[in-house]
């Protein structure tokens, strides 16, 4: 039995709302992700339109996002699962709105099966995860707090030497409207309470 | 396992050399086989506090140092370590977040057992965040003592590490934020390598 000071449960959650100040988050729990990115808008792209091989880079959109992907030895799509052709790593850059949250799932592929691999998801200055991953509901997270995310980039290797390709699927932005979409919002709010009067 | 260990740490090896390829960054890893074998990659050495050697309320900063690393911890209300899942563990007295600062030797990589604890030290569901001193935040759902959490700076040295604690969305239960295993990983530096440099030539002339 310890003698620990009991106290208000608000001490800790004000802890934890400190973190709004920081640079970047990093989530592996889809729900705690959301639960950041709530205040944005959303937009997925389940790559359910792409089929085949393509060549790099392949561009994109979902929503006001522009995204194209890039891997040496190009691309490929199977079941709205994007992998890299020849197992090399997967750039996204991302365009369009501003892009404040990117989340997925990121795995690992091999002839079109999940494989368990090392993936390294990172943003463009290095921050991300490392992870061994054997499965296509695997998530990850990061939302940024000082400025868009304008890449991200995945890489696998699988620990007995046999070829693996990292994989994105349910790719997800979170994203502020831009400024003509924020201005439209503004005129369709001023004039809906004319309406009402 | 120890297999398993060395096999990852080959694999690794590619992986380590892409993510360390940047200007300031840092990883982050859920599974400690992982961080270990991607900190032995970079060369870096791995010291453990787990806090066996303490117990019960101390006043904040409690200090102690794990290798050559040095760390000061510091909450609010000051700090309690208890037998949480069956081991001393490092926590807060009171609700709050739990600072730890490191001095001494650069500390590249840290990780730990992190958690929620309620006022008797039994783990409960809860979010944990864990913040580096550059901003970095990781968040997670913890309900286990064996949640472990690492991080990897690929430029410079980690000086503080906080961790906060709350309870899942939707209960109103205190949660404090509890700590075990805290790993410091290491890279040598000249002076200590020149050591071992000596050491070795010492070593081949008294086989001469």
């Amino acid at each position: 039995m310890s003698i620990r000071a009991l106290a208000i449960p608000a001490c800790a959650v004000a802890g934890l709302t400190a973190a709004s100040n920081a640079s970047i988050s990093l989530f592996a729990d889809a729900f705690l992700y959301d639960a950041q990115v709530a205040a944005f808008q959303r937009s997925t792209e389940t790559f359910n339109t792409y089929a085949g091989s393509y060549s790099t880079p392949l561009l994109g959109s979902a929503g006001p996002v522009q995204w194209a992907a890039s891997a040496t030895g190009g691309l490929n799509v199977n079941a709205g699962r994007l992998s890299s052709t020849d197992g090399g790593s997967i750039r996204i850059d991302l365009s369009g709105a501003p892009v404040w949250g990117v989340s997925g799932n990121f795995f690992a592929t091999s002839s079109g099966s999940v494989a368990g691999a090392l993936v390294y998801v990172a943003m463009s200055d290095g921050t991300g995860f490392i992870n061994w991953v054997d499965s296509a509901t695997a998530f990850l997270g990061f939302y940024s707090s000082n400025g868009p995310i304008s890449s991200i980039e995945i890489t696998a290797s699988s620990i007995d030497g046999s070829s693996v390709a990292p994989t994105i699927a349910n790719l997800d932005f979170a994203y502020v409207p831009a400024p003509g979409s924020i201005a439209l919002l503004m005129v369709a709010n001023a004039v809906a309470p004319r309406r009402r009067r | 396992m120890r297999l398993l260990g060395c096999t990852i740490q080959a694999s690794l090896a590619a992986t380590a050399a892409i993510a360390t390829n940047s200007d300031a960054g840092i990883i982050a890893f859920t599974q400690k086989l992982v961080w270990e074998a991607f900190t032995n990659t970079q060369g870096a050495g791995r010291s453990v506090e787990t806090f066996d050697a303490y117990s019960g309320f101390y006043p904040s900063a409690l200090t102690g140092s794990s290798g050559g690393v040095s760390w000061s911890a510091s909450a609010s209300g000051g700090l309690f370590v208890g037998v949480a899942g069956g081991s001393p563990s490092l926590s807060t007295n009171s609700p709050g977040a739990l600072t730890i600062d490191l001095s001494g030797s650069a500390v590249r990589g840290v990780g730990a057992n992190v958690f929620g604890t309620d006022i008797d030290f039994n783990i409960v569901p809860s979010v944990v965040q864990v913040t580096l001193a550059d901003g970095t935040n990781y968040f997670a759902s913890v309900s286990a003592a064996s949640n472990y959490m690492a991080f990897w700076s690929t430029s410079a040295a980690i000086t503080s590490i906080t961790f906060g604690a709350s309870a899942p969305s939707g209960q109103s239960n205190t949660v404090y934020p509890t700590v075990d295993n805290l790993t410091f990983a290491v890279i040598p530096g000249p002076a200590t390598c020149l050591i071992f440099v000596a050491a070795g030539a010492c070593s081949r002339r008294r086989r001469a």
